[in-house]
Order: structure tokens, then C-alpha cells, then sequence
């Protein structure tokens, strides 16, 4: 019964987010029609289109499940950016140097590295919160950025790839790929990883007594603590699983789309893994649905840009309505009229 | 070299603004991760405004004010909704980046750098006379003078007016003070105002000396005033010196990306050196900066 | 003559009530303070004593009653009336800025008018002066958190006094400090009364009170009962006023053979913090079967004591030894799997996680035991068989399991937390004011279980601030006084209520038997 009004009020903030759209798009728009059906119809029009929204959607889901792994305990990892980053770089490095021999091995080998490269670098913040008191929130950041800085001298430097226009690694070798569902657009395997990981996610939240501990530390420590919990214990892990499933989005991206690292081509997957999180409020599962509605708002965007007079940017502005309603618990209390 | 020195202190000025406005916050007990959001709204707004008008104080002002009703949203959200602290920072990073580009594009059709003519040209001025020791410190814009002297102003609001003491002490006790009857509230919308009001400084600092815009201007500037707030633990003058350090490095490394091409390994030296020095600290005495417990970090 | 009792007096508080959620505080209140007197209020804790002079502070707002001032009615509604009337507190918990110097905590933190200037000079100076006046030595210049806590105590009393207030309150200013110390406040106290001004002070040291108050008001449970002229009152009936009728007989409904073997040691337990020793000297054993209660007021440190057998802090000195075992420093999960299980007195906070659902709260203890788990994963039937059960004892059958524990009414809660812990199946069981919150009918089923776990050789720990409550299960008392353990009784029928009060308030020095 509970979790029925939690749905509503996450409907509720996805249509006022919506209803945001329809208000901006019809006032700033020469052609409001044309700009609307391009938003919330055009990734549908054709399943090229709805398969690369499902494409997009894939690296979301790990930094959705990655955000959501570390808030479900309390810990705020904002370093997502650079662990996506730097996995990514590290797998690419392993399979450019390894994975000739042995691509479809690397298939499953590069995926399971990044998440444990990403998870080893967030657990450096979860030790400094841990044994010096320092705020995840601002070391996960600067190692963050440490790492981007770190990853980008590498491509610019010893891996770039001469041939290439752009700033980019070599590709990596062509079986060393995820197999493509060729009508839907770029969709490619990377999606049933995600189905994985998030179904196993929400197995060990829901019914492992791992889940109920670091559950339990999210919503009162002390009374963890008191139980018997080890609080310090349940934070590195709740750490080592934000970071390891952000590792992994970049990686599954260069595995499905781009076969290479490109220069800051996963930009952007940390924050609006971020926002993804949020809105499936701590639920694995949802995070399923909210990834694809924020590549949905995303891909909407840019058709309202290509068809419409929009430009892309709507998304961001939708997506921090929604950042707005979703940390403003007493919005709809005050909506309906009792107050806090 | 000298060029080096020059660009350094045209480099710190907008993280010395949005530094002294996260400074409040801080202290009063509220990260504030907002502040490259507020600083970027104010640098598409106030040189809109100045172009639009051709004067740089209107734009200034306009865009300062466009900041201050962001921070204002902001602690709003935080106090009469229950808001996370983080999570409004992050949003209205987020909107600033959105709306900034947004408005970009229906005003004026274009998505890359606006130049804004009209602006009149930022002159440089020579305050110091010459043939004194000061003089290597003229041929500024008046920005970069005022955030030296607001920073020393600041400092002495902090550290010697009953109103900096009552802030002070409210991030280091807070029960305390609601025990001695003063309003806390109160310093808490001001402390969040304040990070408006400078960040809108910061933003103009930024555009109308160059009289422009492109997306993303302000790359990361207000995080790196974050870190600078964190470090400075209160201090507004050990925050002016990790400004300085920081404008540093930003000078540098645009100086050397004109020479030769260079690791972006240099970019990461001054955030290595935060973490090591929050390292330190935090191993030395207990607990630095620690954001206030309503942020859920 | 209504009129004239409002004129007599300088301070009235009539028929006030607060409620804090289900916890009614303070019933029908009156306080009545005489102009220049020095007016005590004494009582247990959580009589309501700090609640009524809060509310005459302006820190906490009452839900019915009048105040008068000097014979006009006024209204409080915050700190600022309360000064502007001329009413200064001294809080328990001191309001200084530990980081700031003494001279800045009185004239720099907390004060009006943010434009004012202050420098170190002016600081330094106001702050001698007013030192001299009211004669206390203390550099202006050290930081608050170098001092002692006497001084922390006087400076906090010299930031009240310089505003000049007619009317100051001090709550339990004495408390922390030692023999002489106090002698310090008391003396100041009488000075002040000299100089015109009218004090109340709370108090729960009556040797202390019978020395200078002129008038005391008595507070039980939430109600006042006075005042009384100091004069015409003896020590014995205001003990008999505050803590009931004296009981030196009653039916002993327990087996008093305590054969079993010794089950925790505790030796030499010690723990400081800051500089100031707030345990010390504590040894003592308890056997299998034995029920102990520990009595003592706060700060006499029995909360730091049962926080430290259960683990939630770590004693700077000394050893815990359950079972054979030396558990000083071992881990709360350690403590839960060896046997131990504890009753927190803060059920809301500690004891139970109200944004939780009701199964999450009951399993928490025993969520690895095969009762509920298996392996890595939770075995759904099970919870919800286990809660079931539990929520069936409490009374509270129909809930739903799944509801948020803050839906539980207050009783409820207890009730829940209490049966938890129980359902545990402990061999040592540690209370924390565990009468706290429930009714009568579920307090006699508490001690059925008490004497339920007795027989099976299992041992309690209980600690109270109330003797009475526990007088007819408990085998033996610890009275706690100033970190150290003052007496010990027996329970053997004859125990004389008034010599367990003494001990609670440190008249009685190191008597055991």
C-alpha cells in the first residue's frame, strides 16, 4: 500500500516534468505542433529511432543501478563520471593489449574488470570517509576528476590512434564486440547485461539479508549500528558496488557502439545516472523504466531539434525539473494541503 | 612569465567570487554544490543584459540577481520542503546548464559562442602608482580589484562583526544558538543569498571581460571553488591563497595548450593536492568542513 | 482575591500543559515565585522540571496556560520575549562555542545587532570587567573548550548576568561540578539575591536546595506541589514529596537463592572524555538468574555504563568479562551472538528505525539466526510468521507488518521493542529505563518476564531512575553517584527507600550491605 503511493507520486513528478516540456515547447516554439509531435512522438516513429532511445538508455541503467547502490545505504558517490571513465579506459588498454587471441572471452572478461576497477576506486572515498571522516561527497568528486584528467592524458598521449581525425584510442579488435540486434538501430547485448545486473540487484535489496542491512543503514544508522550491524563494513560495500556498476557503463557502450574510446564520449552518464536513480527511488527495477524514460526525454529533445525549432538542451532543463520535485519530499503534502 | 602572472590573477578572480559565496554557506554548515550552476546562470545573464543595454553594471546586477533567486529556490527547497542539500545543488547545476544554452539558442539562433559587441570593453586600470613596488599590480579590470577587496572585507565580516560570529557559531553548534535565541533561519536564507550574490560576481567576472558566451563556460570553475571552500575551512584569506593556486594552474594550463601540446596530467596536480591536504588535515585535528547533517553525505 | 495573587508575585505560571507527542510533560503546572527570592524546583528527572522553566525561557512553547509578569499577562513565544521581559537561563547543556574564547561566547556569539564591531581589545576588556563584577577569575582569552567544566559553568552564568536580568533561571547548575565548585554557584546564588534579582534553580541535590533556597516547588510526573516556605520543611518530607511514600515493607514474590554461577565481571571500568572522568572505579559481578537494578541520577553516569556493556562505546579502562570472555572491546554483533541483548532508553532514535516497516524493525536482532534466514537470503514466510508472533504478544495482531514503524502508537512501539529484544532469547538482558512509555498492565507483564527469565537462569540488568518501579523483582541494587558506584543493597525485604535516596544523591559515602 505504501509502495502504491510512492508509484503515484513518481507518476506525479513525470507528468508535471512533462507538463513543464508541453509549457516551454509551446511558448518558445514558432511551431509548437511540430515541436511537441517531434518530442514525444519522433522516438517512435520508426524502430530505428526507439531502438537507439533502448541504446541509450544501457549506460543509464549502470549508473542509475550504481547511484542508487550507494544511496540506498547513504553514501553519496559523485564521482560516477570518472569511474565510468577510467574503467572503460583500463578495459580498453586490456582489450586492445589481450584481446586478439581471445575476443569472445574478453566478452565477458572486460565488463567484469571494469566493475571492479570502478568499485576499488570508489572504495578509496568510502576508506577516507571511513577511517578520516572525509565526505564522500567531495572526495569521490576530486578523485573523479583526478581520473578523467588521468584517462584523457593517456588518450592524447601513448594510445592515440594516428589515424584517427578524433582524439581516440584504437579500435579495439572487431570480435571483441557485443552482437547487434540490427533492426533496432545500435541496440546490442549490453541491454541484457543491464537486465542482469539490475535483476540481481534488486534480488540482493529485496531478499538478502545484505540488502536489509544496507537498507537499514540508509534510514537510521544508529539503530544499525544497535542492531548489530557493521555499519563501516555495509558503507565500503554499498561503495564498492556504486563504483563497480558505473565502471561497467562505459565499458558495455565501447563494447556495443563505439568499439574504441573516444575522448570524453561517455560525458554526462554519471549526472543523468544520477537523476535515473532518483526517480526510481531506490528500486532497481524501476530503474529499468526510468532509464528509458530519461533517453526517451533525451532522444525527444534532440527530434524536437532536427524536426522542430527546439534545441536540445530542453532535456537538461526537464531533467532538473525533476531533480526539483523528486528532493522536495513536502511538495505534495503542501499540494494537498497539510503541512509539514 | 610575467604573461603567466598577469592571466593568474584574471583566472582567480571568478573563483575567488564563487568561493567567497560557497564560504558562507560552508560555514553556517551547508555544502553548497550549486555554485557552478548559480556562477554560469550569471554569466549568460548579466552579459546579455549589458549587451542588450551596453552597460556593464545593469548586466552585472541583472545577472547577479538571476543567481540570487536560484540560491533563493534553493534554500527553500531545503527548508520548507525537506530538500537534500546535494541533490538541489546538482539540480540546479543541471538548469543552469539547460537554460543558459536554451535561452542561447532561441535568442540569438546559435549554439556556439555568442559575441556580445555591444558590451563595452572591460577597461584595465592603474590604481598603483607608477615607479612603486605595487606596480607590478596594476592593468586590471575593476573585477579583479573587487574580489581581492570583498575577500578582505569579508574576512573581516567574519571574523570581526557579531554577525560573523553568530554565522560561525552556527555551523559549529547549532543548538546552541536556537538555546540563545537567535534566529537561525534568518542566517541561513542570508548565508544562501550570499552564494548567490557572489556567484553572480563570479559569473560576470567571467563574461563581460570577455565579452562573449559559449556553453559550458564556466568548466568547472564553481567545483573548483567548492574544493577551495572545503580546504580553506572557514578562512577566507587560506581561500583566497588555493584561489590564487588554482587561477595558477588555469592560466597555466591555457598557456601551455597555446605552446605545445601538453598532458591534461597538470590539470589534475592542484585537485591531487586538495585531497592530500584534506588527507592531512583530517588526520591531524577531527573533521574539517563537515556538511551539514540534512545533505545525507 | 485574584488580584493579589497576581501582584505578589513576580513570576505565576498557571495550569500550564505541554505534550510532547504521546509523552504528556507537564500536567496542570503551577509555578509561583515570590519577588526576590531564590525559588527552587526539584524533583526526579523527567518530573517536567526543565520543560517548565523552558517554556518561561521561550524555548519551548506550552499547548495551554497563562503567565504573568509583575502582574500583566504576557505572551512567549520565543527567546527574545523571554530576554525582553528580563528573564535569563542558564542552560543544563551549556550554550558555549567550545572553538571561541571566553571572552567572545559572552560578547561576540549570540548577541543583536550583526553590524557591531567587535575587536579583541573591547572583547577582552568587557569581559574583565564583568568578571570583576561578579567576581570571577578566568582569562578572558582561553578558549572554552581548555576550561574546566566549573568554569564552563560560570562563564555560562556570567553570559546570562550581563544583560542584567531581573529574573534568572538556572537549570541544574551544579550538577557537573564538584564540592567546591558548587559552593561557588550556591554562594553567587545568594549574592545575586542580595543585588535584587529573583532566581529559580532546579535542582535535584536537596542538601544543596535546603541550604539556599527560600522557597521549593515540588514536580512528579508532569505536576507541581507547593511551593513550600524552605523553613517549615524538613529534608525527609521533601523526599517523601518527591519520590512518594516510603515503603520499608512489602511482599517478596521472588526465590532468593542465587546459586547460580557468575555470569559477567566487570572490572574496574573507567572511561573519560575530554579531560573528565565520567566512569570510574566501576566492579562489580552479577550471577546467572540474578536480577540487578542499577539506580542513579543523571550524569551519575548509569547511562554511560549500560552504553558501554552493550558496546556502544568503548571504556577507556578496565574489562568486561561475560561468560568467561573478555568482550571489552568486542563489537555490538559480537555482544548480540554471545547473548546479550538491550532495551535503549532512547526507543525512537537507538531502539527502533521508524521510517521502516514494522518486520524490519522486529528481525533486526536475529536476522541471521535459521528463525529467519538461511544463508545469504531471508526467508519471507519466516519473517512474516516471526513478526506475526511478535506483534501478537504486543497486542497489536492486526497490523500490518509492512506499515512504517511510525504508524505503531507509543505504547506500541515500547511494547514491540521490549518483546524484540525478549524474543532474543538472551542470557543477560540489559534495560534502560524500561518502564518509560508503558502502561501499568504492560509494565506487570514486563516483570513476568523478568521473573519468567530469572527462572531459567537467565540474568537483567536494569537501570531507573524510579525505585519504586522495580522493587518487587529486583534481587540487588547498584547506586550510581558521580561515576562511581556509591552502595549496594540487597533486596531483602527491609530496604529503607530513603537511605537508597541518599545514596542516589551522594550523602551516603561508600556504604555497602
Amino acid at each position: 500500500m505504501r509502495r502504491g503511493k510512492e508509484f503515484l507520486r513518481t507518476l506525479g513528478i513525470i507528468c508535471l516534468s512533462l507538463i513543464f516540456a508541453i509549457v516551454v515547447i509551446s511558448i518558445v516554439s514558432e511551431d509548437p505542433i511540430s515541436s511537441l509531435k517531434a518530442f514525444f512522438l519522433g522516438p517512435f516513429t520508426n524502430l530505428y529511432f526507439f531502438g537507439n532511445m533502448l541504446t541509450l538508455s544501457i549506460p543509464l541503467m549502470f549508473t542509475g543501478l550504481g547511484f542508487s547502490a550507494g544511496f540506498v545505504s547513504g553514501y553519496f558517490n559523485l564521482g560516477l563520471e570518472g569511474q565510468v571513465y577510467f574503467s572503460s579506459l583500463v578495459a580498453t588498454i586490456l582489450g586492445l593489449q589481450l584481446g586478439e587471441n581471445n575476443p569472445y572471452l574478453f566478452i565477458l572478461i572486460l565488463p567484469v574488470l571494469s566493475f571492479v576497477v570502478g568499485g576499488s576506486v570508489s572504495m578509496i572515498s568510502g576508506m577516507l570517509k571511513i577511517k578520516h571522516g572525509i565526505s564522500e561527497v567531495i572526495s569521490s568528486f576530486l578523485i573523479g576528476i583526478i581520473l578523467i584528467h588521468l584517462a584523457n592524458s593517456l588518450i592524447e598521449g601513448p594510445l592515440l590512434d594516428e589515424n584517427s581525425p578524433i582524439s581516440a584510442t584504437p579500435y579495439l579488435p572487431k570480435d571483441l564486440s557485443f552482437p547487434n540486434f540490427e533492426a533496432f538501430g545500435n541496440l546490442h547485448l549490453g541491454i541484457l547485461f543491464a537486465f542482469c545486473s539490475i535483476l540481481i540487484m534488486d534480488v540482493v535489496l529485496r531478499r538478502s539479508v545484505l540488502g536489509y542491512e544496507m537498507k537499514l543503514v540508509g534510514k537510521n544508522e544508529l539503530f544499525s549500528r544497535y542492531g548489530g550491524v557493521k555499519v563501516e563494513r555495509i558503507l565500503m560495500i554499498s561503495a564498492f558496488l556504486s563504483g563497480g556498476f558505473a565502471g561497467m557503463a562505459g565499458t558495455v557502450d565501447i563494447l556495443g557502439i563505439h568499439h574504441r574510446m573516444v575522448r570524453g564520449f561517455s560525458y554526462g552518464y554519471g549526472w543523468n545516472g544520477i537523476a535515473v536513480a532518483l526517480i526510481s527511488r531506490n528500486r532497481p527495477l524501476f530503474i529499468i523504466p526510468a532509464s528509458i524514460f530519461f533517453a526517451f526525454l533525451e532522444v525527444g529533445s534532440q527530434m524536437a531539434s532536427i524536426f522542430g525549432d527546439m534545441t536540445p538542451e530542453l532535456s537538461k532543463m526537464i531533467q532538473a525539473v525533476v531533480f526539483y520535485l523528486v528532493t522536495a519530499e513536502g511538495i505534495f503534502r503542501f499540494f494537498k494541503g497539510r503541512r509539514r | 612569465m610575467g604573461q603567466i602572472l598577469h592571466m593568474t590573477f584574471s583566472m582567480t578572480t571568478p573563483i575567488l567570487f564563487a568561493g567567497i559565496g560557497g564560504l558562507f554557506t560552508g560555514i553556517s554548515g551547508y555544502l553548497n554544490i550549486g555554485l557552478e550552476g548559480l556562477m554560469l546562470l550569471s554569466a549568460f545573464f548579466s552579459a546579455h543584459i549589458a549587451n542588450v543595454t551596453g552597460n556593464i553594471l545593469l548586466g552585472t546586477f541583472a545577472g547577479t540577481l538571476v543567481s540570487i533567486l536560484f540560491s533563493l529556490i534553493m534554500v527553500l527547497l531545503i527548508d520548507r520542503f525537506g530538500a537534500n542539500l546535494y541533490i538541489v545543488g546538482l539540480a540546479t547545476n543541471l538548469m543552469a546548464d539547460g537554460l543558459t544554452v536554451f535561452t542561447m539558442q532561441v535568442l540569438f539562433n546559435s549554439k556556439g559562442t555568442i559575441m556580445f559587441s555591444e558590451i563595452p570593453k572591460m577597461r584595465l586600470i592603474d590604481p598603483f602608482p607608477r615607479g612603486s613596488i605595487l606596480e607590478i599590480f596594476n592593468g586590471y579590470t575593476i573585477f579583479d580589484y573587487l574580489a581581492i577587496l570583498i575577500t578582505l572585507i569579508v574576512y573581516f565580516l567574519l571574523s570581526k562583526t557579531r554577525f560573523g560570529y553568530n554565522l560561525r557559531a552556527i555551523g559549529k553548534n547549532r543548538e546552541a544558538m536556537i538555546m540563545l535565541g537567535i534566529n537561525v533561519n534568518k542566517y541561513i536564507y542570508v548565508s544562501f543569498m550570499m552564494s548567490g550574490l557572489f556567484c553572480g560576481l563570479a559569473g560576470a567576472s567571467l563574461s563581460i571581460p570577455l565579452r562573449s558566451f559559449v556553453e559550458n563556460m564556466t568548466g568547472g570553475r564553481g567545483w573548483i571553488a567548492l574544493v577551495t571552500v572545503v580546504v580553506s575551512n572557514g578562512n577566507p584569506l587560506v581561500l583566497l591563497l588555493f584561489s590564487i593556486l588554482f587561477g595558477f594552474f588555469t592560466a597555466l594550463s591555457n598557456f601551455i595548450q597555446t605552446m605545445w601540446k601538453s598532458s591534461p596530467l597538470i590539470f589534475s596536480i592542484p585537485y591531487i593536492l586538495t585531497i592530500l591536504i584534506l588527507v592531512a588535515h583530517s588526520v591531524g585535528s577531527r573533521g574539517s568542513m563537515k556538511p551539514n547533517s540534512k545533505g545525507d553525505g | 482575591m485574584k488580584g493579589s495573587i497576581f501582584m505578589d508575585h513576580h513570576i505565576l505560571m498557571k495550569n500550564v500543559w505541554k505534550k510532547f507527542g504521546e509523552i504528556t510533560a507537564l500536567r496542570d503546572a503551577n509555578l509561583m515565585v515570590k519577588r526576590n527570592t531564590i525559588h527552587a524546583i526539584v524533583g526526579e528527572n523527567s518530573a517536567g522540571k526543565s520543560t517548565l522553566v523552558r517554556i518561561l525561557a521561550g524555548i519551548e512553547r506550552m499547548d495551554k496556560g497563562e503567565i504573568w509578569i509583575s502582574g500583566r499577562k504576557v505572551k512567549i513565544r520565543s527567546a527574545r520575549d523571554s530576554l525582553k521581559l528580563g528573564i535569563g537561563m542558564v542552560h543544563q547543556h551549556l550554550a558555549l562555542i567550545e572553538d571561541f574564547t571566553v571572552a567572545e561566547n559572552l560578547f561576540a556569539v549570540g548577541m543583536d545587532d550583526p553590524l557591531n564591531i567587535v575587536t579583541k581589545r573591547r572583547l577582552r576588556q568587557n569581559a574583565t570587567k564583568i568578571m570583576e563584577r561578579f567576581q570571577m577569575n578566568l582569562n578572558p582569552d582561553s578558549k572554552v573548550s581548555s576550561l574546566s567544566l566549573g568554569e564552563k559553568q560560570k562563564v555560562e552564568i556570567l553570559r546570562v548576568l550581563k544583560d542584567e536580568p531581573k529574573i534568572i533561571i538556572l537549570d541544574e547548575p551544579t550538577s557537573l561540578l564538584n564540592d567546591m565548585e558548587a559552593e561557588d554557584i550556591l554562594r553567587m546564588l545568594k549574592s545575586l539575591k542580595m543585588e535584587g534579582k529573583t532566581v529559580i534553580f532546579i535542582s535535584h541535590r536537596l542538601d544543596e536546595v535546603m541550604k539556599v533556597a527560600d522557597e521549593i516547588t515540588v514536580m512528579r510526573n508532569g505536576r507541581t506541589i507547593g511551593p513550600f516556605d524552605k523553613s517549615r520543611m524538613s529534608e525527609e518530607e521533601l523526599f517523601r514529596l518527591m519520590f512518594g511514600e516510603e515503603r520499608t515493607e512489602f511482599e517478596v514474590k521472588y526465590d532468593e537463592s542465587k546459586t547460580g554461577e557468575k555470569i559477567l565481571e566487570i572490572k574496574n571500568l573507567r572511561y573519560d572524555q575530554k579531560g573528565r572522568v565520567l566512569l570510574e572505579d566501576v566492579s562489580f559481578t552479577l550471577r546467572r538468574g540474578e536480577i540487578l537494578g542499577i539506580l542513579g541520577f543523571s550524569e551519575s553516569g548509569v547511562d554511560l555504563f549500560m552504553e558501554i556493556l552493550f558496546g556502544l562505546r568503548i571504556p577507556s579502562g578496565g574489562r568486561i568479562i561475560f561468560k568467561g570472555e573478555d568482550i571489552t572491546f568486542k563489537d555490538i554483533m559480537d555482544r548480540r551472538e554471545l547473548g546479550i541483548g538491550f532495551v535503549p532508553a532512547d526507543r525512537r532514535r537507538v531502539g527502533s528505525c521508524l521510517d521502516c516497516s514494522i518486520w524490519e524493525n522486529v528481525v533486526v536482532n536475529v536476522r541471521k539466526s535459521p528463525k529467519i534466514s538461511g544463508c545469504f537470503f531471508l526467508n519471507t514466510n519466516k519473517i512474516m510468521e516471526y513478526t506475526t508472533k511478535v506483534l501478537r504478544i504486543c497486542g497489536i495482531a492486526t497490523m500490518d507488518p509492512d506499515l512504517p514503524a511510525k504508524s505503531l502508537s507509543g505504547g506500541s512501539l515500547q511494547r514491540l521493542i521490549i518483546a524484540r529484544e525478549i524474543l532474543g532469547d538472551p542470557d543477560l538482558l540489559i534495560f534502560q529505563e524500561p518502564s518509560w512509555g508503558l502502561d501499568m498492565l504492560s509494565l506487570q507483564l514486563l516483570k513476568d518476564e523478568m521473573l519468567r527469565m530469572k527462572n531459567e537462569g537467565k540474568s537483567v540488568i536494569v537501570s531507573s531512575k524510579d525505585y519504586d518501579e522495580f522493587v518487587d523483582v529486583v534481587d540487588r541494587f547498584l547506586i550510581f553517584h558521580k561515576g562511581k558506584i556509591s552502595s549496594e543493597f540487597l533486596n531483602d525485604g527491609r530496604i529503607d527507600k530513603a537511605r537508597i535516596v541518599e545514596a542516589m544523591v551522594g550523602k551516603v559515602e561508600k556504604m555497602r550491605g
